[in-house]
């Protein structure tokens, strides 16, 4: 049962993968894609050019940053035992636009182009998604009860906002536009480069989340006895936050501050798996996470016509739904 | 011994609820710990498990000093039972027992043969297979109770200890909770210490009390010696405590009398209702109450003559005069 919805979701992901590669403002026969795979020189060099630096990326941006939001969910949900957590929820993703703000702003705009630009950007969306966890995450030690700390993470996040639009309102118009442009949110316009340094932050970050599964699962119960159990509390707070800021805050830098995916991902995992252990949630979270990325990046192109709809639009409209569904399920 | 304090002061934040406390917990034993609220119970029962830390004075665990045991040996040491829920209502209860042998497992946590032998026990001594393959959301809080309960026995420690746990449970699963609790020390070799508010439960299956005052000193003993040295009445500070049968009686003011006939159970259970109403049984009143046999209660002379089916009745008719 288990291992046919792993196939089950792996297969949807090859179908919508290969949907984001043919589908677009122009759509591709099937043929061309093996025509790209088989000879490079026979093939169209216009479509090759479309397959492998507009579509591949694109494809690959998209799945990449669903799984890794999808996974910082969990880790965050699991972390405050509250259901409702996720990096946009507890202000990380308003660290993060901070950061990103901060270096935009104060650069005159022209660090967003460039490798040591992609490398800036994601250092300030991923330091500021951190310090913005870390002030959170001291609030928890002192806050217990996690509806107070949500609260507080709502605070945080506006409070940052508000330091954003000081910050818009001494600045250029153009600096204005690049830091705008960023925070509509997109899986598009990544270059390999940029796409290979989104890569090496998410890779320690996941990496780091695998070899956590057993002893989140024991923090499931609680810290007393997560304790109990063997498990060093302090330290697995400390990895669990360096994991989540490095997978939101790799992802942010990137493609903006993209709404719900962290949140609702998680529960339809569960909800699909019925389990609460991690080491079936993480595999199913980074699979339903990368389905539903490559989805609404599909929908958000709108297949047949030039229009492209804001990603944050398309995944508000999914993604909203299933909060509403776990509000309305709990209350019961 | 397997758990012991030694000059042992409790409190938060550097403010201190009690001291000089050496409690001792020894193997195979149930150990109830009793006391009114708000006394530091909690606080003891964390820093003897190591959620807190001692203000001063040692904790032992095995004659080993608490502070030099990794997390790791400690897991191994002794399993836990708080209080609340875990907050995960789709959690399989199989996987939450299953969570107990993560001290044993290694860094990924498969199972292997004999954690599935262990799991399998802790399932059968809490009496709930029938419930591994139910969610917690589904479970009743009796029920739920067990679910922790065999985690920890999952754990396969030599030593548990439970904060209240029979907290929020109705009389029936208290009672089923503590003689399970009863079972596993005395089968099963389990030190096992908790915390409770059921004295009457108490007093019938621990093996010793600690009993802590409302001044934060600890008295240990069995629970026999206890009511015979008179520091049970004196530790809750109450009246009412009856040494007689263990349990606390009802204060009544009894300024009337009358004679009753009645046998047996009848007796007894009419004796309580007319305490109640504030009438005593005499040998010699104006006012007699009659049982007839497979008949009804009949009252004669003052307040005036009547029969009753039931004897709520009969306290509500003597409660109007």
């Amino acid at each position: 049962m288990r291992a046919g919805l792993f196939s089950a979701l792996g297969l949807l992901g090859v179908l919508l993968g290969l949907g984001l590669l043919l589908w677009g403002s122009v759509s591709l026969p099937l043929d061309s894609l093996f025509g790209v795979i088989g000879d490079s020189q026979g093939a169209d060099q216009v479509v090759r050019k479309i397959l492998l630096e507009l579509r591949l990326p694109k494809l690959a941006v998209a799945a990449l940053a669903g799984a890794s939001l999808a996974l910082a969910g969990l880790l965050m949900q699991t972390l405050f035992s509250n259901p409702l957590a996720g990096p946009d929820v507890l202000g990380i993703s308003a660290g993060a636009s901070l950061g990103v703000a901060l270096l935009v702003l104060a650069s005159g705009g022209t660090v967003v182009s460039g490798l040591a630009g992609s490398y800036g950007l994601a250092g300030a969306a991923t330091l500021g998604a951190f310090l913005m966890l870390l002030v959170v995450m001291g609030f928890s030690e002192k806050v217990g009860d996690p509806t107070t700390l949500l609260i507080l993470g709502l605070i945080f996040g506006a409070m940052a906002g508000g330091l954003v639009s000081i910050l818009i309102y001494f600045s250029e118009p153009d600096q204005i536009q690049s830091y705008l442009l960023w925070t509509f949110g997109s899986f598009r316009g990544l270059s390999m480069e940029q796409l290979w340094v989104m890569v090496s932050l998410l890779l320690p970050g996941l990496g780091l989340a695998v070899f956590l599964a057993k002893p989140l699962n024991a923090l499931l119960m609680g810290e007393g006895y997560a304790a109990s159990m063997g498990v060093e509390v302090k330290g697995l707070r400390r990895k669990l936050l360096l994991s989540a800021s490095l997978l939101a805050g790799g992802v942010t830098a990137f493609c903006g501050p993209i709404a719900f995916l962290g949140i609702a991902v998680p529960h339809l995992a569960r909800f699909l798996f019925k389990t609460a252990d991690h080491k079936v949630l993480i595999p199913a979270c980074l699979l339903v996470g990368a389905d539903l990325g490559m989805f609404s990046e599909l929908v958000a192109g709108v297949p047949g016509s030039s229009l492209s709809l804001p990603i944050n639009a398309v995944l508000s409209l999914v993604g909203a739904p299933v909060v509403f569904w776990v509000v309305l399920g709990r209350s019961k | 011994m397997r758990l012991e304090g030694r000059d042992l002061s409790i409190g938060h934040k550097g403010v201190p609820l009690a001291s000089k406390l050496d409690p001792k917990l020894y193997a195979q034993e149930l150990v109830c710990f009793l006391g009114p609220n708000g006394v530091g119970k909690t606080t003891l029962l964390k820093t003897l498990v190591g959620l807190m830390p001692a203000l001063d004075g040692e904790v032992f665990w095995g004659g080993e000093p608490l502070a030099g045991l990794s997390s790791l040996e400690r897991a191994k040491q002794l399993s836990l039972v708080l209080t609340g829920k875990p907050l995960a209502p789709l959690f399989p209860v199989l996987e939450l027992v299953a969570l107990g042998r993560q001290p044993h497992t290694g860094p990924f946590g498969r199972l292997g043969p004999i954690d599935q032998e262990k799991i399998e026990r802790a399932l059968e001594l809490a009496q709930i297979k029938d419930l591994s393959n139910r969610f917690l959301g589904q479970l009743s809080d009796g029920q739920l109770q067990r679910v922790m309960i065999a985690r920890a026995l999952a754990q396969d420690t030599p030593t548990l200890v439970l904060d209240e746990p029979t907290a929020f449970l109705d009389l029936p699963h208290r009672l089923s909770i503590l003689n399970l609790l009863h079972q596993l020390a005395a089968q099963e070799g389990k030190s096992i210490l908790l915390s409770t508010h059921e004295l009457d439960l108490a007093l019938r299956l621990a093996d010793r009390l600690w009993l802590m005052d409302a001044q934060g000193s600890l008295v240990q003993g069995a629970p026999e010696d206890l009511v015979l040295s008179g520091d049970l009445g004196r530790a809750f500070g109450l009246s009412g405590f009856d040494p007689l049968t263990g349990g606390f009686t009802a204060v009544h003011l009894l300024n009337k009398g009358l004679v009753l006939e009645a046998q047996g159970l009848e007796a007894v259970w009419a004796k309580r209702a007319l305490a109640r109403a504030g009438w005593a049984a005499l040998p010699y009143s104006q006012t007699k109450l009659t049982k007839v046999p497979d008949g009804p209660w009949v009252l004669t002379g003052p307040p005036g003559n009547g029969e009753f089916l039931a004897l709520g009745d009969l306290v509500r008719h003597l409660r109007k005069h």
